[in-house]
């Protein structure tokens, strides 16, 4: 047995000002990182943490075995009502802190992480509605933040399950419609029609997150006649005759949230509810997808902490040829490298949320390097558990099957890095 | 074993995949209709394609882990493996364990038709020297009144879905003895493993040996678990590569025939650098396991050899099935193309029996003068 010669011990023969400098502290990187935030995100990201651990945690692997024996709408109440989901806006229409005047991508990142890191499913389905509700905010418009959003955050704050979603993927038109060069080509069925007073929509939109229990979409549709430069936003009630959800989507992974089918059957969509400027919405798609993508980056990190937390938590159980798992340099090794791998997802992306306006490069660097980085650390924790890596109950099997989706929403991790590109093309290096 | 004889079980193989595991695997359910899985292991049975320690079953001889293992080469059961699991990894895992048993039981008057092979135990190691000796904590065998008694435990040992018995390596004071155990023997608690990743057709079960009281004539000479453990090693990594080309070959139809702004996906150069990477992959992986089987004896090279294979192919071949899937963009991730099916197979194939980092030490053995 070493003694004397840990940090911690060796620390104490020097002087008081060699303390001070040496910090031999075993506190967790968690804690650390959080007191880099300010005040405000500090204690977001603790609440955040109690939240993921009491309401989403112990019904992970049920919501992921029976998404449909779950009740989604009451866990997305809780949340409404602890504040998480109105975020985009301050007092007194939503509940964002005024730190969000620092870094308005930094809630939801910090958010994602933890919900996620309990459940990628289930957190996934609570941030789901913040994609759904971005388009009203990254308008600009009056109407969209005052009128519709404010109203979508007052129905949450009374209690009411009022989740949106987003609407831009369609069967014939997946990753191109968040690329450039693909959106000019794209198949686009979903299209709209100018009647008096207002619009009548129809085609079909698929693998749409949150579909089945949405009450509010955004959804993009492109004049009749026209491709993608017509796209325009409107913002859908679901009770809207005509409108219904179709098929459940069944997914590999993050099951706790649904991928449904959006069927539009001539749905009159009345004026006011045009979301910015008729033939706006190719520009409205492509920057909540510079909001969105941080956050799928962050889903993926919280995906990769949870299968990191949960290979740890196996490696002090369990023992071979009578020591800890732990106690292994192998071990040691392996976990040193996830943790590391999870420090550089989280360097990446809060710098990514330290820009003033989040913009493409940025934002599909973030959500590539954590896709792919959290990818490998979800499947190096089934490695590390070798046999048990495979069962459920350990939760690394489901942590690497709900990563694995970060890797294609969002625009495929290729369509990402092209737009990594595409926006630093002309850019001096 | 000649590249005739090979193909000719090859074409046997690709009868039976169309015949039966093709319709099994279907579209509906996570995966597929495994209530037919009990017929299917009994047709491959009836036309060869598993062995039996019985010299009068068709697969004696030249079923996957049969005769002409030791004669030959295991060229043919790696092939057929490869070839069912193109089409369903799980059906291939299951009549590779359901067959694993055939070599060692030969010569035993009455063998049972299948019998799974109960060797890994949470406590151990692999390494050479828990292979030539067991653990002290590893299942326990003594005799008492002319009768053998288990005693121990044996986690997630994967069988046929109807597995009537274990071989169960155990240890005594000289080393490794081997005894055939009834499923339904008193004592004996299975417990299922539950929810798991892939590989469904499988089942995988923990057995706990309450002193179990075994009849001496179903003990067998003692052996080390060498022989059992290539044969394990060199049938995940055909099953792998099997399921990866499957995956790869998938992949590419859809490529072929999915339009994305106006264009075949097939023409985008990110899905031609994926494809031709799995691709690469798949054929580095057949090649690697046809020189595994050329050179494949009963020594301990050949086990590090193979535990190679298991390594590398599942692990290159798992990135090929992710790359596939990939190519499918989100309706890779639904579970109606099959594609997420063939990943979670793979995740399960690289980390059962043998995880990466142990096999890396594993191989590792001799440069380091572990031998």
């Amino acid at each position: 047995m070493v003694t004397g010669l840990k940090p911690a011990e060796a620390s104490a023969r020097l002087g008081i000002v060699g303390r001070l400098l040496y910090d031999t502290e075993a506190r967790s990187i968690w804690d650390r990182d959080t007191e880099l935030l300010p005040w405000g995100f500090r204690r977001k990201r603790r609440l955040y943490r109690q939240f993921a651990a009491k309401e989403i945690a112990p019904y992970a692997l049920i919501a992921d075995k029976d998404p449909h024996g779950f009740d989604a709408k009451a866990l997305f109440v809780k949340s409404g009502l602890a504040g998480f989901q109105t975020e985009f806006l301050t007092w007194p229409f939503g509940t964002a802190t005024l730190s969000v005047l620092s870094s308005l991508l930094m809630p939801t990142i910090l958010k994602a992480e933890e919900f996620c890191s309990a459940c990628g499913g289930l957190g996934l389905m609570l941030l789901a509605h913040e994609l759904g509700i971005a388009p009203l905010f990254v308008s600009g418009t009056f109407s969209g933040i005052f009128k519709w959003q404010r109203k979508i955050y007052s129905e949450i704050l009374k209690g009411e399950p009022a989740i949106a979603a987003f609407a831009i993927t369609e069967p014939g038109a997946g990753s191109d419609v968040e690329e450039t060069e693909g959106a000019a080509k794209a198949a686009i069925n979903c299209k709209a029609r100018k009647v008096p007073g207002g619009w009548r929509i129809s085609g079909r939109k698929v693998f749409i997150s949150d579909g089945a229990v949405a009450k509010w979409v955004t959804l993009f549709a492109a004049q009749e006649g026209q491709g993608i430069e017509s796209w325009t936003c409107f913002l859908i009630d679901k009770s809207m005759p005509g409108f219904s959800a179709g098929r459940n989507e069944r997914k590999m992974g993050q099951r706790g949230a649904d991928a449904s089918e959006l069927i539009l059957e001539d749905v009159f969509v009345p004026d006011d509810r045009v979301i910015g400027n008729v033939g706006s919405g190719w520009a409205i798609c492509r920057n909540v997808l510079n909001y969105s993508r941080g956050p799928v980056g962050a889903i993926a990190l919280g995906i990769a902490r949870g299968a990191f937390e949960s290979a740890v938590k196996f490696c002090k159980e369990n023992r071979l040829a009578n020591k800890p798992l732990m106690e292994y340099q192998d071990v040691q090794l392996a976990l040193a490298d996830m943790l590391m791998k999870l420090s550089a997802m989280r360097a990446t992306l809060w710098r990514a949320a330290s820009y003033r306006f989040p913009f493409q490069a940025a934002a599909a660097i973030a959500k590539v390097f954590c896709g792919d980085t959290a990818w490998q650390v979800c499947n190096q924790a089934m490695d590390l558990l070798g046999n048990h890596g495979y069962l459920h109950t350990n939760r690394v099997e489901k942590a690497a099957r709900d990563v694995r989706l970060n890797l294609i929403y969002e625009g495929t991790n290729q369509i990402n890095r092209l737009a990594i590109f595409e926006s630093q093309l002309g850019a001096e290096f | 074993m000649s590249k005739p004889e090979i193909q000719g079980f090859i074409e046997t193989a690709r009868r039976f995949v169309k015949l039966e595991v093709s319709p099994m695997v279907g579209t509906e359910g996570r995966d597929g209709n495994l209530s037919k899985l009990p017929q299917i292991v009994e047709s491959a049975a009836s036309i060869g394609l598993t062995a039996s320690a019985d010299p009068q079953s068709p697969g004696y001889e030249c079923g996957i882990w049969g005769k002409a293992c030791l004669t030959e080469s295991p060229a043919a059961s790696v092939a057929i493996l490869e070839e069912v699991a193109a089409a369903c990894a799980g059906v291939a895992a299951c009549l590779h364990f359901s067959s694993l048993a055939a070599l060692e039981l030969d010569g035993m008057p009455n063998p049972p038709r299948d019998a799974a092979v109960a060797f890994f135990e949470d406590s151990f190691p692999l390494t050479a020297e828990t292979i030539s000796k067991p653990a002290k904590d590893a299942v326990k065998i003594a005799s008492e009144n002319g009768q053998l008694l288990l005693s121990g435990t044996k986690v997630l040992v994967p069988s046929s879905p109807n597995c009537p018995g274990y071989l169960v390596y155990a240890s005594d004071r000289s080393g490794w003895r081997r005894v055939l155990v009834a499923a339904n023997a008193r004592g004996l608690s299975i417990e299922d493993s539950g929810y798991r990743t892939g590989l469904a057709a499988l089942k995988i079960a923990s057995l706990k040996f309450d002193r179990v009281a075994v009849d001496a004539k179903f003990a067998l000479p003692a052996k080390d678990p060498s022989a059992f453990l290539r044969r394990l090693f060199l049938g995940l990594a055909a099953i792998a590569a099997g399921n990866a080309r499957g995956a790869v070959e998938a992949a590419a139809a859809y490529a072929a025939e999915r339009y994305q702004g106006l264009s075949k996906i097939a023409n985008h150069p990110a899905v031609k650098i994926m494809l031709g990477d799995a691709a690469s992959r798949v054929s580095a992986g057949h090649a690697h396991l046809t020189a595994v089987c050329e050179e494949d004896r009963d020594d301990f090279d050949s086990l590090i050899r193979a535990a190679a294979a298991k390594l590398r192919i599942c692990v290159d071949c798992w990135q090929a099935v992710t790359d596939s899937l990939q190519v499918l963009g989100g309706y890779g991730y639904m579970e109606d193309y099959r594609m997420e099916k063939r990943l979670r197979d793979a995740m399960t194939l690289k980390v059962m029996c043998g995880k990466p980092d142990e096999l890396k030490m594993f191989c590792s053995t001799k440069l380091t003068g572990g031998v």
